[in-house]
């Protein structure tokens, strides 16, 4: 498949979800919360374009309109996580010394602690909405893209180009803004991809343990766990949810691809 | 690089429209009341969702929004504890064939109260009938009392639904009652696997009260008496009792002939009885409030006498219990599973995971947490009554997920499976109506439970007005969820206490 | 940089491997301790008489200040008594040891599949010398690594299990074919990522200016594979192994959910719904513990692979 199409390919469909989610009032779609007990979990239909639930809901309905928080969620994530990583990455790479350390040993910790007691407690204090999820999953997945960031920072510090900087005597931060910083942005970008995947991941492997966004307006991930009970008999619904999250995520992963052999 | 650049900008500036156009309320503001609803992911998630989310649409039509919270196991059962939630979606299901068990949460002394509703006329009703004189009297004063709590609705009942059973060929013998005792002793089939779909807690039959652990615990363990499928009490280890000196004793004849299981396999006395239940006081069990009209069991309760003196065994086979005052519930409240006998012998900490000591059909042979595996007990006391020699083994497995319970099913590796509502439409039709079959068969067993709503009442406006919660419930449309959700395998419910409980051939 | 003897740093890294296991162990008992929710009342239900609840907070010394139920606890641990799970009534080492195996062996498993399908596999191709099939093998790994692993758990089970009857549905540990889609459901998001990584690696270091003076020297081309390109590209996967562990103490939790495997991670998971903070506390201990464990091999490993590494940890 040549490069073009494959980075098309997954840009395409991703900004064919965004601009659903903006649009999505003005779209002909069913009522999503539209319970219709008659006609529960049947099949793919003229009307029901992929079948209805285990109340009638129409679930190309309830799909689109869960994409709107999903992708809130991914996007205020991703956002957070890599904020984080590249304000404690390059923290941790530039000062050096017991800063480091000290970063390096909440990194360790936090791979330690299992994450399902912390997201419990975190979200029985807190309750669930949008912004406690943006904030939980940002939280659980920080670590991964720091310890990446601290490790570019150290290269890219000990690289020709720094050391030069550096011997002409411009200030380090002068030198963190203008040289550092744009070498790091490729490195952001192929992240962030990657980081919404696992984001995504997460907050469905959350909503499978009850802990996203309540029915009836779940995100996908809580679509998909209400599914799942289904799966054997009523496909449709699990179905279509996964193939939903599955094209997402594929269209992140040839998007990071994508990135990736331009860095190389 | 730069149209990539580019297009994450245009990306970004997306994003921005996206958060502006997702904070758009769409929805216009309601005028009506307001309800939120809590309930627990973690006990039947989807029965309860479901229900739920018909609960939702249903008061939406007539004019009450309501907001769902669902929270998992700890924070539920915490807020309701600290009484910081508005309404609640539970279910309240009994081991025993009594109303009481469905009157307590509405008696101001009561441990754990989830509505914490306070009525001193109920008090009074309650309290006369557990400690009436007759079953006649008792059942008199606890009608009065459901009466007067059906009338101002501390709870919303909503129904009580049914187990549905497919059995393969040969498993036609399983019992079940609607207090969800599972009897396998009747099946003809050699090697016979089945599931539950809760976690199990604990094998001592002491501290056994979920339905997962008394599943496991009533196939090793058996007490004084049992309950039959019609409701009646029958004879188990005890051949017959008599309630004499004006209701103050119940004397009980011992079975002969009894062996229990294991390495101390002697024959039951009434010393065993004796030991079994006061075993059961010492190491804290959650049915330990049972015997509390038992003479002296306070004193043995704070550790200021060595056994209790209501606990007489003056024969081998003769076990009295001595009250302190009349109590006919007493006889219900036996059949518990933390009155099941055990040797005296058994210790407080004996490791009931290794190996069973009861008296039961089945002899556990192995449990690693998930599988308990059971061999037909050779020296069963029953097995002179039946016609059929007992299943040589039994599988017993926990099962959670729903659709490994179905590939089990469709297998072969699972013979009887008690249908989950997700998996209602594989075995009914739209009507409601068993899809036939030449490899199995069905069984539906009523249960006398209740699926209801409990509101706070100590908070406003739900628990200070009986007009609005009966405006809820008066909106509730109970007969569709019944016909539609549970495709006919539920009863509406009208009343806190299942109508079957009052009824007079007991 | 200073030259610092070997014990000493030796003893650095034991020590810093005692503060991250004390640090674990704090945190876990602070993050549990927090949990909403009364064990007491969890574990006995809501029948129970408020005499009983008393009772059994009373045994458990539950309603002791914090601080002396953490003093408590850290004695004992040291001691090696876990104590009594809550809810089960029984000491949390046999609770611990009866589940552990099989937890330990799915692991180790999915290990072992993840490293043949991400490293061994491409080496194999490598040497034959055909890369085609290895990026191959890296497009079919990534297309089954974009579903979730209990989504691809669930659907296996439905498809082969239910559906197809290639695999027994309820899983026993005793039979082989039982392991079969635990271990491939819970291996292949790792074994994807880290195929990629290798794979660029592997791309990006045979073309490096070390491995291409090495040619143009005439060294054979296995020799320089080996010494040049293997050893180097190796520390990527590596690095990103170490993320790739928390995943699995994660992912176990989901597998063994939904295959019904008796294991840590269903221990685990009745752990939190009851709040039995006797037993939780000592199970994220555990947890930690490996993953520490496991992050130090790792570490040990990425420096023996690639010395240039050495810069990147502490």
């Amino acid at each position: 498949m040549p490069k073009g199409a494959s980075r098309s390919l997954g840009l395409v469909w991703l900004a064919v979800l965004v601009l659903a989610c903006l649009l999505l009032p003005w779209l002909p779609l069913e009522d999503p919360l539209q319970l219709d007990l008659g006609h529960t979990l049947q099949g793919p239909t003229a009307s029901h374009l992929t079948g209805t639930d285990a109340l009638g809901r129409d679930i190309f309905s309830r799909l689109l309109w869960a994409s709107r928080p999903t992708v809130l969620i991914v996007a205020g994530a991703t956002s957070l996580d890599l904020l984080l990583a590249v304000v404690f990455g390059t923290l941790a790479a530039s000062r050096g010394g017991w800063l480091d350390r000290l970063v390096l040993l909440v990194i360790d910790l936090f791979w330690s602690i299992p994450f399902v007691v912390f997201v419990v407690l975190v979200v029985a204090v807190t309750g669930v909405s949008i912004l406690t999820l943006i904030c939980t999953i940002a939280g659980i997945n920080w670590v991964a893209a720091t310890r990446i960031i601290r490790a570019e920072v150290l290269r890219l510090r000990s690289a020709d180009f720094v050391r030069r900087a550096r011997a002409f005597g411009f200030p380090k931060s002068d030198i963190l803004l203008s040289e550092v910083g744009p070498n790091l942005l490729p490195l952001l970008l192929n992240l962030a991809a990657y980081t919404a995947i696992e984001v995504l991941t997460l907050e469905t492997g959350l909503a499978f343990l009850g802990l996203s966004l309540p029915a009836p307006a779940p995100t996908w991930g809580g679509l998909l766990a209400e599914g799942l009970s289904y799966f054997q008999s009523a496909w449709w619904l699990a179905g279509s949810t996964a193939i939903v999250i599955t094209v997402t995520l594929a269209s992140l992963h040839l998007l990071a691809r994508d990135i990736e052999s331009s860095l190389d | 690089m730069t149209i990539l650049l580019s297009n994450r900008r245009l990306f970004l500036v997306c994003l921005v429209l996206l958060s502006v156009g997702c904070s758009r309320n769409t929805q216009p503001p309601s005028t009506g009341p307001q309800l939120s609803l809590m309930y627990n992911t973690e006990e039947q998630a989807t029965e309860k969702t479901v229900t739920a989310q018909v609960i939702q649409s249903q008061l939406k039509e007539k004019g009450i929004s309501v907001t769902l919270e669902p929270v998992t196991n700890a924070v539920f059962y915490d807020r309701i504890a600290k009484a910081d939630y508005q309404a609640a979606l539970a279910l309240w299901y009994v081991d025993y064939d009594d109303p009481e068990g469905f009157l307590t949460d509405f008696y101001s002394k009561a441990g754990f109260r989830m509505a914490k509703y306070s009525n001193p006329t109920y008090d009074d009703l309650y309290e006369r009938g557990l400690f009436a004189k007759t079953e006649k009297e008792k059942l008199q004063r606890f009608h009065e009392a459901t009466a007067l709590v059906d009338r101002q609705l501390p709870w919303i009942p909503l129904y009580s639904n049914s187990e549905l059973f497919v059995l393969r060929k040969g498993t036609e013998g399983f019992v079940s009652n609607a207090y969800q005792y599972y009897d396998y002793r009747g099946v003809q089939k050699s090697d016979l696997r089945v599931a539950t779909d809760v976690e199990v807690q604990s094998l001592d039959p002491a501290l056994a009260y979920d339905l997962a652990s008394k599943h496991i615990v009533t196939q090793s363990y058996e007490g004084l008496i049992a309950l039959a499928p019609d409701g009646q009490l029958v004879p188990m280890l005890a051949t017959d009792w008599r309630i004499v000196r004006d209701g103050n004793q119940i004397d009980f004849h011992l079975r002969a002939g009894v062996h229990f299981q294991g390495k101390w396999n002697h024959a039951l006395t009434a010393s065993d009885v004796k030991s079994s239940f006061e075993r059961m006081l010492r190491v804290n069990s959650p049915y330990a409030y049972i015997f509390d009209q038992v003479e002296g069991v306070p004193a043995f309760k704070e550790k200021k006498a060595k056994e209790v003196s209501g606990f007489v065994a003056s024969a081998p086979g003769v076990f009295s219990i001595r009250l302190s005052r009349p109590f006919p519930t007493m006889m219900e409240w036996l059949l518990a599973p933390a009155a099941y006998i055990v040797p005296r012998e058994t210790s407080d900490k004996f490791d009931f995971t290794k190996e069973s000591v009861g008296t039961g059909p089945f002899v556990l042979k192995s449990w690693d947490g998930v599988q308990a595996r059971f061999d037909a007990n050779g020296n069963y006391w029953a097995q002179a009554q039946q016609s059929h020699p007992l299943p040589r083994t039994l599988s017993l497995r926990v099962m959670k997920d729903v659709n490994t319970q179905f590939a089990a099913f469709r297998q072969g590796e699972l013979d009887i499976l008690n249908i989950p509502l997700a998996l209602f439409n594989e075995f009914l039709e739209a009507d409601g109506s068993v899809r036939p079959s030449s490899e199995y068969s069905y069984r539906e067993v009523k249960l006398n439970n209740l699926k209801f709503i409990t509101f706070n009442m100590q908070k406003a406006p739900y628990g200070r007005d009986e007009a609005l919660r009966r405006r809820v419930s008066e909106s509730l449309n109970r007969s569709a969820m019944v016909k539609q959700l549970f495709k006919g395998r539920a009863r509406e419910a009208t009343s806190i206490v299942p109508p079957e409980m009052f009824r007079t051939n007991r | 940089m200073r030259r610092s003897s070997p014990t000493l740093v030796i003893l650095q890294r034991v020590g810093f491997f005692v503060l991250t296991l004390w640090t674990i162990l704090t945190i876990s008992f602070l993050c549990v301790y927090t949990l909403p929710g009364d064990p007491a009342r969890l574990i006995l239900g809501q029948r129970a008489s408020t005499q009983t609840v008393q009772a059994f907070r009373l045994a458990a010394r539950l309603d002791s200040p914090l601080a002396i139920q953490y003093g408590n606890f850290l004695v004992r641990t040291l001691r090696g008594d876990f104590g009594e799970s809550l809810a089960q009534r029984r000491p949390v080492a046999a609770l611990v040891r009866e589940r552990a195996g099989t937890t330990v062996l799915l692991v180790a498993l999915s290990f072992a599949l993840m490293a043949f399908l991400s490293v061994g596999l491409p080496i194999l191709f490598a040497i034959v010398g055909s890369p085609w099939w290895t990026r191959a093998l890296d497009r079919v790994l990534t297309l089954f690594a974009v579903a979730p692993s209990y989504v691809l758990g669930v659907v296996a089970v439905g498809l082969f299990s239910g559906i197809l009857g290639w695999v027994p549905a309820v899983f026993d540990a005793t039979r082989p074919g039982c392991w079969v889609l635990p271990v491939f459901v819970l291996s292949i998001y790792p074994a994807a990522l880290l195929a990629r990584v290798f794979h660029r690696a592997l791309e990006r270091n045979s073309h490096s200016l070390s491995v291409q003076r090495a040619r143009a020297l005439g060294f054979p081309n296995s020799d320089v594979f080996w010494n040049e390109v293997l050893r180097v590209s190796l520390s990527a996967p590596l690095a990103t192994l170490v993320q790739g562990i928390a995943f699995f103490v994660t992912g176990t939790f989901f597998v063994e959910s939904v295959f019904g495997i008796a294991g840590l991670g269903g221990l685990a998971y009745e752990a939190v719904r009851n709040k039995d903070v006797a037993l939780l506390v000592p199970l994220c201990l555990v947890f930690g513990t490996a993953v520490s464990i496991l992050s130090v091999g790792l570490d040990i490993g990425l420096r023996l692979a690639d010395p240039r590494s050495r810069s990147q940890h502490a």
